[in-house]
């Protein structure tokens, strides 16, 4: 055996060479893998709503209308955009909260985030105004999915996956209703009660996402999820009261003549899905996407005649293969969806 | 340091259901076990107690490396999850053996409290240190695996240079003993303990997801729970383990246990104080500082030199192979109900576990200090 004197040697050579190996490692990473520095890139791409030259610019492009959305772009992800209905290629990005889901009225705008920053993550829902600057913020139990806000400014909903990750699996959501007027929470659609074909209608494994409202009023539409089924409900926030009015419906979206619904039915592959629209009063439904596809989120309708809608189509890099569709809604014009924003998702539509 | 994050970012990130938290947080705590007793009685065999040790922390160190070559990648990222795990698995009885064999009979348990005390101290600079290099260094993930391989290599580098083994207690060579029962009657009730107690141990990360719940919006606490505990742990595991050896070792993990079950108490009720929780993490590193190093310490009082690492190893199987299936119960049970529905569930199996270990005590380990 070594004398203590040598092994003392060998052992704080063992400490050198490693705490080199450390600083030469920070050294060598450090070009390679840090961000080019803002300033070469020009300026921020964001334009900020409180400074007034950018927001008498942005005001011009508002007075028209215009679709909010979530940019999927790898450079701005999750930051909120801007782009003119006639002309969505004059997008402009905006500096706002970073959003998993969001919604745009015309006053108040919902975004749903998550802060990463926390040992555990947190999701909340943050109410925004005009300028796209937080009023109000609530925490949320889980992984946004929807925003909506009432058309009318008083009512929002937000869902969140408390538990699994996507429809196929096991999975509970929860879906909350925000008052705006009195600035209270509705915690959970779970504490309504619920009817069906005039009975009382209850299971343990009820889940309730896609809220719609209509225009005015306190009522909304949505889908329940049980026993597998896709039920769409017809609700009253002030009775705290659904009723079951179709099947095989989810993420029901109200045309603004609240005349017509579309809505996503799965398809054959799995996590796939179609968009259908249906009359409320008759029940006729009809298809509108002739493929199988991932489609995220709720559809928006553009007027009373065409539907936006996200759709995740396969090629290219994740983020950017998930863009803003178009179709018309009537049965007449067939199977006419085209790209309307690329790398985009979470339309709302100022009108 | 990825150990106290895993359950949150598997429940909240991920969104895995409780049921299948519970089958992956048990198969961590028990995977290791085959390749603990493998090790234990490796060592036992060849007497190598140090290199074998040294090998299982290398392993452990390697697998950050891989983190660092690998960037990414879940098949990877699973891989040298599992390799960290079984270099742990090797180690931990020749290790423990090592202390044990290090020591009079007497300050066994004085001995781990010291061992498990120092090893707290780590694991709670670990993560200061993720936290400090992440703070000056943008994304450095990679830093972090960087500086935790150097730290592995310099821990191993220490233990072949500094631990002695000469002092460590002979096997006697015996013609007598070899002929003895390979493991006497005494030894088989503390495993049989060890399995028992495991079985009725509600695994820490479903008591932190429980208390989190129970806290509700406050998450700012949380992270105080991951430091709080191993303070608590850190500072009883020596007077805790002094205690053992001056009172009797069976007496102190008995007393630990029996906080465990005050803790379940509150688990299963609707309190939420913040007070509560804090007394929640008070009775969990008390548990630990009072169980962890004097039940290897109550075990290593029985096994003969030649068979020290093999027993450590069988013991700590038991506890582990009890604690996998408390983990997947568990988790089962909450998917089906509440956490708290689930923890009182628990309390009559931990009333059993004590009151069976009383009579062991009793019957089987009078004499045993």
């Amino acid at each position: 055996m070594a004398t203590m004197k040598q092994r003392l040697v060998v052992f704080v050579a063992v400490v050198i060479v490693c705490g080199a190996g450390v600083a030469g490692y920070v050294r060598w990473r450090q070009p390679a893998r840090t961000p080019p520095p803002p300033a070469s890139a020009g300026p921020s791409p964001f334009l900020d709503l409180q400074d007034p030259a950018v927001a008498a610019r942005i005001e011009r492009l508002r007075a028209a209308p215009h679709v909010i959305y979530l940019s999927r772009r790898t450079d701005s992800f999750d930051q909120v955009g801007l782009a003119p209905i006639d002309h969505p290629d004059q997008r402009v990005l905006l500096t706002s909260p970073a959003c998993e889901r969001s919604y745009f009225g015309p006053k108040t705008g919902l975004c749903l985030t998550i802060n990463r920053d926390t040992v555990s993550p947190r999701a909340y829902a943050i109410f925004v105004d005009h300028a796209l600057q937080p009023t109000r913020q609530y925490p949320l139990d889980g992984l946004p999915i929807r925003a909506r806000v009432s058309p009318d400014n008083r009512w929002a909903a937000a869902t969140v996956f408390v538990s699994g990750e996507n429809y196929s699996g096991d999975f509970t959501t929860r879906t909350s209703v925000f008052d705006l007027e009195k600035g209270t929470v509705i915690d959970s659609l779970e504490t309504f009660t619920t009817e069906r074909d005039g009975k009382p209608y209850k299971a343990v494994d009820f889940n309730f996402w896609g809220v719609t409202f209509f225009a005015s009023g306190d009522r909304f539409l949505a889908t329940l999820g049980t026993g597998g089924q896709r039920l769409l409900v017809e609700g009253d926030i002030t009775r705290r009261h659904m009723t079951v009015i179709g099947a095989d419906i989810e993420c029901p979206s109200l045309s603004p003549d609240g005349q017509k619904i579309v809505f996503k039915r799965a398809g054959q592959v799995k996590s796939s899905w179609r968009l259908w629209a249906r009359v409320l009063a008759t029940g006729e439904e009809w298809p509108i996407t002739a493929e199988d596809r991932y489609i995220d989120d709720q559809a928006e309708w553009l007027d009373n005649d065409r539907v936006l809608y996200g759709l995740l189509y396969g090629e290219g890099v994740p983020e950017n293969s998930l863009s803003i569709w178009i179709s018309n809604v009537s049965r007449e014009s067939g199977f006419d969806a085209s790209v309307f924003l690329r790398s985009a998702s979470s339309p709302s539509v100022i009108r | 340091m990825v150990a106290a994050i895993l359950p949150l970012y598997a429940l909240y990130f991920l969104h895995a259901s409780p049921a299948v938290f519970g089958v992956v947080d048990g198969v961590q705590q028990g995977g290791a076990s085959i390749v603990k007793l493998a090790a234990g009685w490796f060592t036992d065999r060849s007497q190598r107690h140090k290199p074998v040790a040294a090998a299982g922390y290398l392993a452990s160190a390697i697998s950050k490396l891989g983190l660092l070559v690998a960037a990414g990648g879940a098949p990877a990222l699973t891989m040298l999850t599992v390799l960290d795990r079984v270099g742990k698995g090797i180690r931990t009885a020749p290790r423990d053996a090592i202390i044990s064999l290090s020591v009079p009979r007497g300050a066994l348990a004085s001995a781990f409290g010291v061992h498990r005390a120092l090893d707290t101290v780590g694991a709670m600079l670990g993560p200061l240190l993720a936290f400090l290099v992440l703070r000056f260094i943008v994304d450095g993930y990679d830093v972090v695996f960087a500086v935790s391989f150097a730290l592995g290599v310099i821990g191993v580098a220490a233990l072949l240079l500094f631990v002695d083994t000469t002092v460590m207690a002979k096997p006697v060579v015996d013609a007598q003993a070899a002929a003895s029962p390979a493991w006497s009657p005494r030894f088989i009730g503390i495993a049989s303990l060890a399995a028992v107690f495991g079985l009725a141990t509600i695994s820490d990360s479903f008591i932190y997801l429980s208390l989190q719940r129970k806290l509700g919006f406050a998450t700012g606490y949380l992270p105080l729970l991951f430091v709080a505990t191993p303070a608590v742990y850190l500072a009883l595991a020596i007077p805790a383990g002094r205690i053992a050896d001056r009172i009797g070792r069976t007496a102190v993990i008995i007393a630990g246990y029996s906080g465990m079950l005050i803790l379940y108490f509150i688990l299963s009720s609707s309190a939420s104080s913040v007070a509560m929780v804090a007394l929640c993490v008070l009775l969990l590193g008390a548990f630990y500082a009072m169980t962890d190093g004097v039940f290897a310490a109550l075990a290593s009082s029985e096994l003969p030199a030649a068979r020290r690492a093999t027993g450590l190893a069988i013991v700590g199987t038991c506890n582990d192979a009890g604690r996998l299936v408390s983990s997947i119960v568990f988790g089962w049970l909450w998917s089906r109900g509440a956490p708290e529905t689930a923890a009182r569930m628990y309390i009559p199996m931990l009333g059993v576990a004590l009151a069976l270990s009383i009579v062991v005590t009793w019957r089987v380990l009078r004499d045993n200090r």
